[in-house]
């Protein structure tokens, strides 16, 4: 899950992974429309910062995804690291697992964040209103990683993977995704 | 239900339903805006979103109580009044209040919805309770985090109404209700704007040395790296004073009284209430399920100790205290 880029430069990881943006992002876009379908309400909780973009930063990645939510819908795009000033409105950066967990809400982002497992750039009021609208979403794993149809069974196993690799990482003492 | 009642926050109706499928018996929630102590961006219901709440909660043979629990700002009071219809015309279990004015408003509208006083009202007395009792109808106290487990079993004998008792969670250590140091800073406070050090004037900078959390520019703590961090509230703040910088008010530590709700309960306490509408699914889940355990465990004559250390992970600066319960001093 690490590319820490000891053997290629990261650059060229970055622009490996961007060449594959188009299937990323279509089901990215899939799952938030499914997210928004299910519950319409849960993005408008965004209030002022809704349409706003959002930089979702996994450390372990070469490249980054910028989030827009509003109660319409939203978009996901994959996306270079770039310099602030930047124009998002927030950044939230991690491991992917404290990601994914905290976008699930099976991990509890305070206890997360004051760890250390995560680093926030821009308005925090902003990442609240985020992190209270994926919650009130009730988004899945499932629902981020892989197609509708495959969902509903894929689930439980993708939620056992996430909680056994935060629990080893845990108890081996490694610092909550931050590398 | 066993003995002692669960109240658990529910700042989403997602919360709320992880809340009550953790084993809550109540859970208490604010609508959308300054009218309740937790007023954050993105948190609490409208009132469809309260409607439904209640249904499911019922459903669930769960109880909702509504938190309409700040004071009301002149030439404001409308909000106020908004809310305490919503909350009847859900069908809300009890509001909770602390405003005399709000008291006096669910009472004109409803003579029979139930009325908790909420700890903003300080209510520490059995004078006071006995006030609120005879001129509001109040049935139910939660009483301030200040006071010891003593003087709570104390109150208790002459208390003409039940009393609920915080377990878990955040600590305020201030009077309740008159805390003026997060509007003194940022110009919004708990008390009358529902949010203490409100999310948009808190910063965080994380260098190789640490992190540095500061509220409205100010900074008031730094944590070496590697140790874990509390939100910046004044009240929490590290000051240096004779050359030493320490915790002057209070450590960024959560409440953990598990280990004392056998004598909370002998003591008469009909209630015992989870902090943290504002934290999440993840974080009611766990709470909830273990003092769920823990009072099933002792009504089932056993121990609370297998329970006790299950939730260090989710207190602020991953420490835990028995808080005022056990002060001896005075």
């Amino acid at each position: 899950m690490r590319f820490s880029g000891e053997r290629l430069p990261a650059r060229i990881l970055t622009d490996l992974a961007l060449a594959l943006r188009p299937p990323v992002e279509m089901l990215l876009n899939l799952a938030v429309r499914r997210a928004w379908r299910r519950s319409a309400n849960a993005f408008g909780r965004l209030g002022r910062f809704q349409h706003r973009p959002y930089l979702i930063d996994p450390a372990d990645l070469p490249v980054a995804f910028e989030l827009t939510l509003s109660e319409d819908g939203g978009a996901v795009k994959v996306v270079r690291r770039v310099p602030r000033p930047n124009g998002y409105v927030a950044e939230i950066s991690g491991g992917l697992i404290d990601l994914l967990a905290l976008f699930d809400g099976s991990a509890d982002a305070d206890a997360t964040f004051f760890a250390g497992g995560l680093t926030i750039y821009g308005d925090t009021g902003a990442v609240l209103a985020l992190h209270n609208a994926l919650e009130a979403a009730n988004l899945r794993l499932a629902d981020l990683l892989v197609p509708a149809a495959l969902a509903p069974g894929l689930d439980p196993i993708l939620q056992r993977i996430v909680d056994w690799r935060r629990a080893t990482r845990r108890a081996g003492g490694e610092p909550h995704g931050v590398y | 239900m066993g003995s002692i009642e669960l109240v658990c926050p529910a700042g989403s109706p997602a919360m709320l339903e992880a809340a009550i499928e953790a084993g809550a018996d109540s859970v208490y929630c604010g609508l959308r805006d300054e009218t309740n102590a937790r007023n954050f961006p993105g948190l609490n219901f409208d009132a469809s979103e309260l409607t439904r709440a209640v249904d499911f909660a019922h459903r669930k043979g769960a109880k909702v109580l509504v938190a309409i629990n700040t004071f009301a700002r002149a030439g404001g009071e409308d909000r106020w009044r908004s809310s305490v219809g919503a909350a009847i015309t859900a069908g809300a279990d009890a509001i909770i209040a602390a405003d005399l004015a709000v008291l006096a408003h669910v009472r004109e509208l409803s003579p029979t919805v139930r009325l908790h006083l909420s700890v903003q009202a300080a209510a520490n007395t059995p004078e006071a309770i006995r006030f609120y009792v005879e001129t509001f109808g109040v049935r139910r106290v939660v009483v301030p985090r200040v006071m010891s487990a003593p003087e709570i079993a104390e109150l208790i004998k002459e208390s003409p109404a039940e009393i609920e008792a915080f377990v878990f969670g955040g600590l305020c250590v201030m009077t309740e209700g008159r805390c003026a140091l997060s509007s003194y800073v940022s110009g919004q406070s708990p008390n009358l704007s529902g949010v203490c050090s409100p999310p948009e004037a808190v910063s965080f900078e994380r260098t190789a040395e640490g992190m540095v959390s500061r509220l409205a520019g100010l900074a008031l703590d730094k944590t070496p790296a590697g140790a874990t961090a509390g939100y910046p509230t004044l009240c929490k703040g590290r000051f240096a004073t004779d050359g030493e910088a320490a915790y002057l008010f209070e450590e960024p530590t959560s409440l953990n009284a598990m280990g004392l709700l056998a004598r909370l309960r002998d003591a008469g306490v009909t209630a015992v209430k989870i902090e943290g509408r504002q934290r999440g699914k993840a974080y009611v889940a766990r709470v909830t399920g273990a003092f769920r355990k823990a009072i099933d465990a002792l009504d089932r004559g056993g121990s609370t100790a297998p329970y006790e250390h299950m939730l260090t992970d989710l207190a602020e600066g991953g420490r835990e205290t028995e808080g005022a319960y056990n002060r001896r001093w005075r």
